[in-house]
């Protein structure tokens, strides 16, 4: 109860310092993911002219706006939580505080963001007639769980070293990027040749990525071999995520 | 359970671990592996403390010596490399400026957050932010983000949150300083409260003034080991008596250069230990000539510790003289004797020892004058 509070806390702490210096404030949770979608949508529709086999019935737009911010809460989550030990090091040397509450509201913080624009979005994709099904929110719900604790899991595996090694917070930056464009959020799987594909299908943002644009864009609840593995997977990730950072955190204090 | 005490350590060590980089690389792999983290500081060599419900406890010590560290092992925000600690109760602390302040939020968010981070209830903030920010007399500008606000106004903010935390164990780290004249009256006036109505505090502070007015027991720490602990008089006029003694440097006490004389108070001379009275006892000077100096008289003066002259005397060599119930303020103080030649100039290195005066005293001054209440002057 206490650390429900504690968390409620500083999620909003963590928000509100985010975007409490800029003018546009929380429309920029929106705008930036619009205004990269934007971008994404005119190089690879108007220049590179690219033909998306599975989108030929919904449109590029859809096809990728489904699964760029599902990522980009992974990704923001990721990097917020890699440094909220580092950086609430003013907090922790003074206020006794669970450490690994500063990462998980962090991350919250990150999803709560990226939800706001992911619901925005679709709403606004829904009024200009794009079909997004209704089973397929609720498939997205169960999904962005998954990513969440997947994310949840990295980032306490990740604020964990880097209280030891601040090199790390850089070197996720290219990380970042590469896994973006590991991932079939610019493409669909069916294009990339048969040689990357068994790779690519490795990653377990390919099956997030992939479950989402069925669930919403074509109504479909999938419950293979996979969709019972990926949960079990998740759990394990973060039961290990956790117990890393729990035995590194006592010591947490002599790095910072 | 009421006679357990409210913090219990025994043996703490503190250690940091130095450096970055590669020594980040073996701290994570030593860490997993479980083992003490290699090299670095020690901050902390064995400590021992008992607080016990309703006491006042100080903490001296220079800089360095480990103060802030003990406070923080205590508090729950380190932990100690080795040594048990047992704190039963709700501690709230407020180490250094801040309390974990965010500078770009306003006062009130400020509150706000840390009251929530310190427990209170969501309920009970919306109600307390008020009365926080009349206590720290801020009303004007508590809606500014808290980058603008001076050190004064942000420990301010600290101890009016610590004013409705209400805890069991209240632990302050230097902060009664920052204040101006009449909060820092307000906080000891507030501290008082607390301790009348049964609280426990936990204070380090370098006011010897503040530490005799609150508490009861100190503890002094000298390079993270206990030095002296006890009745904080009879520890803060040792602190005291330490701090003159490396001001003053121990070269120049010990130096022989053209000793002509050798001065005993009490009978005790420079080599010590420092002669000690209580306050009204007795003190007996006695400087003899030696090394065949032409010593005429001696110049007797009688410093506070801070420098500030108290009195003085002219003595003949090999002359005792007493003065009898002397009305000294516990402290400590210097007794100088300078030989003179017949000319009255200094012919030699002057004599220092330096006298302790014990007792209990909250007066500011040098003496306690004899008193006598009603309308006895003109009788």
């Amino acid at each position: 109860m206490a650390n429900y509070q504690l968390l409620k806390i500083l999620t909003l702490r963590e928000i509100r310092e985010r975007y409490l210096s800029s003018i546009g404030g929380f429309a920029w949770v929106v705008v930036i993911p619009l205004a990269q979608l934007a971008i994404y949508a005119f190089v690879f529709t108007r220049i590179l002219q690219i033909r998306i086999p599975d989108a030929e019935t919904t449109g590029f737009v859809p096809f990728l706006a489904v699964a760029l911010w599902p990522w980009t809460a992974f990704s923001d989550g990721l990097t917020r939580g890699t440094t909220a030990i580092t950086e609430n090091q003013a907090l922790i040397g003074k206020v006794a505080v669970p450490h690994a509450v500063l990462v998980l509201s962090n991350v919250t913080a990150a999803f709560c963001l990226a939800l706001a624009g992911y619901v925005a979005v679709l709403l606004v994709m829904a009024l200009l007639g794009v079909h997004i099904h209704l089973l397929g929110l609720l498939v997205s719900v169960w999904v962005l769980l998954q990513i969440y604790l997947l994310t949840l899991a990295l980032a306490l595996f990740c604020a964990a070293v880097q209280v030891f090694m601040r090199d790390l917070s850089h070197a996720l930056t290219p990380l970042l990027m590469l896994g973006f464009f590991a991932t079939p959020i610019l493409y669909s799987l069916e294009m990339v040749p048969t040689a990357y594909r068994g790779w690519l299908s490795l990653n377990p943002f390919s099956y997030f990525v992939d479950r989402l644009r069925d669930g919403l864009l074509g109504g479909q609840w999938h419950w293979g071999l996979q969709d019972w593995v990926m949960p079990l997977a998740v759990l394990i990730m973060l039961g290990l995520g956790y117990a890393f950072f729990k035995r590194l955190s006592p010591r947490f204090e002599d790095f910072l | 359970m009421t006679d357990q005490p409210l913090v219990q350590a025994t043996g703490i060590h503190k250690r940091y671990p130095g450096g970055r980089g590669r020594a980040g690389f073996t701290g994570l792999l030593r860490a997993l592996r479980g083992v003490a983290p290699a090299g670095g500081f020690q901050a902390l060599r064995g400590v021992d403390l008992r607080v016990d419900r309703g006491e006042a406890v100080a903490i001296l010590g220079e800089n360095g010596a480990g103060k802030s560290t003990l406070l923080k092992i205590i508090s729950g925000v380190l932990r100690p490399s080795a040594g048990e600690l047992q704190v039963h109760g709700r501690v709230s602390a407020l180490l250094e400026l801040g309390a974990g302040f965010h500078p770009d939020f306003t006062g009130r968010q400020n509150l706000h957050t840390a009251a929530g981070l310190a427990g209170v209830p969501s309920g009970d903030i919306e109600r307390l932010v008020p009365e926080m920010v009349v206590f720290a007399g801020l009303e004007a500008d508590i809606d500014r983000p808290l980058k603008h606000y001076s050190s004064g106004m942000v420990v301010r903010l600290g101890f009016a949150l610590m004013t409705v935390l209400s805890p069991d164990l209240l632990i302050s780290d230097e902060v009664l300083a920052v204040g101006d004249e009449s909060f820092q009256k307000k906080c000891i006036r507030w501290l008082q409260d607390y301790l009348a109505g049964g609280g426990t505090l936990l204070l380090v502070s370098h006011s010897i003034y503040h530490v005799q007015k609150l508490c009861h027991r100190a503890l002094w720490l000298h390079q993270g080991a206990v030095r002296e602990a006890g009745d904080v008089f009879r520890v803060s006029q040792a602190y005291l008596a330490y701090h003159d003694h490396k001001l003053r440097g121990d070269g120049n006490l010990d130096g022989t250069a053209k000793r002509v004389i050798e001065l005993t108070v009490n009978g005790a001379d420079r080599a010590g230990p420092w002669p000690e009275i209580a306050h009204g006892g007795d003190l007996q000077f006695q400087a003899v000539s030696r090394n065949g100096g032409s010593v005429d008289r001696v110049r007797l003066q009688l410093n506070r510790a801070d420098g500030s002259p108290v009195t003085e005397l002219s003595l003949a060599p090999g002359e005792p003289v007493s003065w009898s119930r002397v009305p000294l303020l516990p402290g400590q103080y210097l007794i100088q004797a300078e030989p003179q030649d017949r000319q009255g100039q200094r012919c030699g290195e002057p004599e220092r020892v330096l006298l302790r005066v014990t007792g209990e005293a909250r007066e500011f001054g040098s003496v306690r004058l004899p008193r006598e209440w009603g309308d006895s002057a003109s009788g």
